[in-house]
């Protein structure tokens, strides 16, 4: 018999690397020739994924661009850190959602209410039809971003519970109730948002 | 602790891979989740409601995933990214070798280098208040032994001493020409006696009954010339009022109690 533990692993979760990228570590002293050129194939292989994931989480174009760029300047420049060239991708994306949280704190306080949670309203039957990509943008941003950050990570980068909990480092439990209670506020969102489009 | 909900065992029978056949996939599920299921799910009416919501779940996650990734990217961002990554690898030497856990590169961003810029002029500002609050004292005693700061506190004790001083002696060799120098550009009397105080401090007295108590103390006798004598009186709180003096290459204070003249009355002008 399986165990829950065993249960909240992804099976069919993706790897990072291509097939073609071996497992070699990267945490060789490199010339920083070699590391621009390690880093310039992460941008070929990742940038859509890296761009995709800032853009879920700021809704802005540029803003987006902005951590693209920064994420892999910052792994060009710790790029000794990395010590699975398998866990680039998750290790790029790890950089660009705390580039995004650093770049929010400048914004602005961090915010983080339960209020959200307060709607009653159950997920409409035929929400998914009236899904689209603007609408969803929409519902992610009136979230708070630590829902935000577990949603996207779950939705897009099909992370199972406890990669998400390995990468920001809280509790399994922790991320099972945030993210239950963020797929409730997401579809509150889209139906909430449906019906006014409805209306 | 938290209770389990409906949603909860949703969302783990979907973690799952359940489909909405529930009672063929109830029998591989994990004991604590059949037993939640149990709980939460009681009668035939429960039990097909819920196949429904996970069926309705799995689909709008499905639709999620799917719109969630549709994201138009820009097709010059990559290229601009491998553009500022080559200015910064131009930045590091091409032929050293880089220790990434030992020497990270940190990128010259314009955020730091504004950093960097306010803090040089923070410092460049905390330098020149401090340096124009100690200018005085750093151009007056630049040459002498005792710091002025000592001096504010050595006086009282000194002009203390000099009154349990019974060991005065007649000015005359080469105290007799220093006296004299004295008595040249400042106009503290004929009569003078001198003592040297415990740290050493050699120490000519002018006082009478027409000056009052007034002392010189002889700070350096070897300092670097000045072309022109130098007076300049300075502010010390307590009983005392100072002036330090630069003639040639002497440089001392004197010191009055002020009882019978203010201190510039012993200054020239």
């Amino acid at each position: 018999m399986i165990s829950i533990e065993a249960m909240l692993e992804t099976p069919e979760r993706t790897g990072d690397s291509p097939a073609d990228s071996g497992s070699e570590s990267v945490n060789a002293p490199l010339i920083g020739v070699q590391r621009r050129l390690i880093v310039t194939e992460y941008v070929k292989r990742f940038h859509d994924d890296v761009y995709r994931f800032a853009y879920r989480l700021t809704g802005d174009g540029d803003w987006s661009e902005d951590i693209v760029q920064a994420t892999f300047l910052k792994a060009f420049e710790r790029l000794g850190q990395l010590k699975d060239s398998n866990k680039a991708k998750s290790w790029l994306l790890a950089i660009a959602r705390t580039t995004f949280l650093g770049d929010l704190r400048k914004r602005r306080a961090w915010v983080f209410t339960d209020a959200e949670l307060d709607g009653t309203q159950l997920p409409n039957p035929d929400l998914d039809s009236s899904i689209d990509s603007a609408r969803l943008q929409n519902a992610l941003l009136e979230m708070p971003e630590q829902f935000r950050i577990v949603v996207v990570m779950h939705y897009l980068q099909q992370e199972s519970y406890r990669e998400i909990a390995e990468q920001l480092e809280i509790p399994m439990g922790t991320v099972m109730s945030r993210l239950s209670r963020a797929k409730k506020m997401l579809k509150n969102k889209l139906t909430a948002l449906a019906k006014q489009n409805d209306q | 602790m938290e209770q389990l909900s409906k949603e909860d065992l949703l969302e783990l029978v979907k973690y799952l891979g359940s489909d909405a056949d529930l009672d063929r996939s109830l029998q591989q599920w994990p004991e604590e989740l059949r037993l939640l299921y149990e709980l939460l799910v009681t009668d035939d009416a429960e039990a097909d409601a819920f196949a429904q919501q996970l069926l309705q779940s799995q689909e709008l996650d499905q639709c999620i995933s799917q719109v969630m990734a549709e994201i138009s990217v820009p097709g010059e961002s990559s290229l601009r990214v491998v553009a500022a990554l080559g200015r910064a690898a131009d930045e590091l030497d091409g032929d050293s070798l880089v220790q990434p856990k030992l020497a990270q590169v940190h990128g010259n961003s314009p955020v730091d280098m504004r950093r960097r810029q306010s803090l040089q002029i923070v410092v460049v500002m905390a330098v020149v208040i401090f340096g124009m609050t100690l200018w005085p004292f750093i151009v007056s005693d630049q040459s002498s032994d005792v710091g002025f700061a000592q001096l504010q506190q050595s006086i009282e004790p000194w002009v203390a001493e000099l009154d349990q001083e019974e060991a005065w002696q007649e000015v005359g060799g080469e105290i007799g020409l220093l006296v004299e120098t004295l008595q040249q550009y400042l106009p503290l009397g004929v009569k003078a006696r001198h003592t040297t105080v415990g740290n050493g401090q050699l120490v000519v007295d002018f006082s009478s009954p027409r000056n009052g108590k007034v002392v010189v103390f002889v700070l350096n006798q070897n300092a670097s010339a000045v072309s022109e004598p130098q007076f300049e009186v300075r502010q010390i709180s307590g009983p005392f009022g100072v002036a330090s003096v630069r003639v040639g290459t002497l440089q001392v204070l004197v010191v009055t109690d002020e009882s019978m003249k203010r201190i510039t009355d012993f200054l020239p002008g």
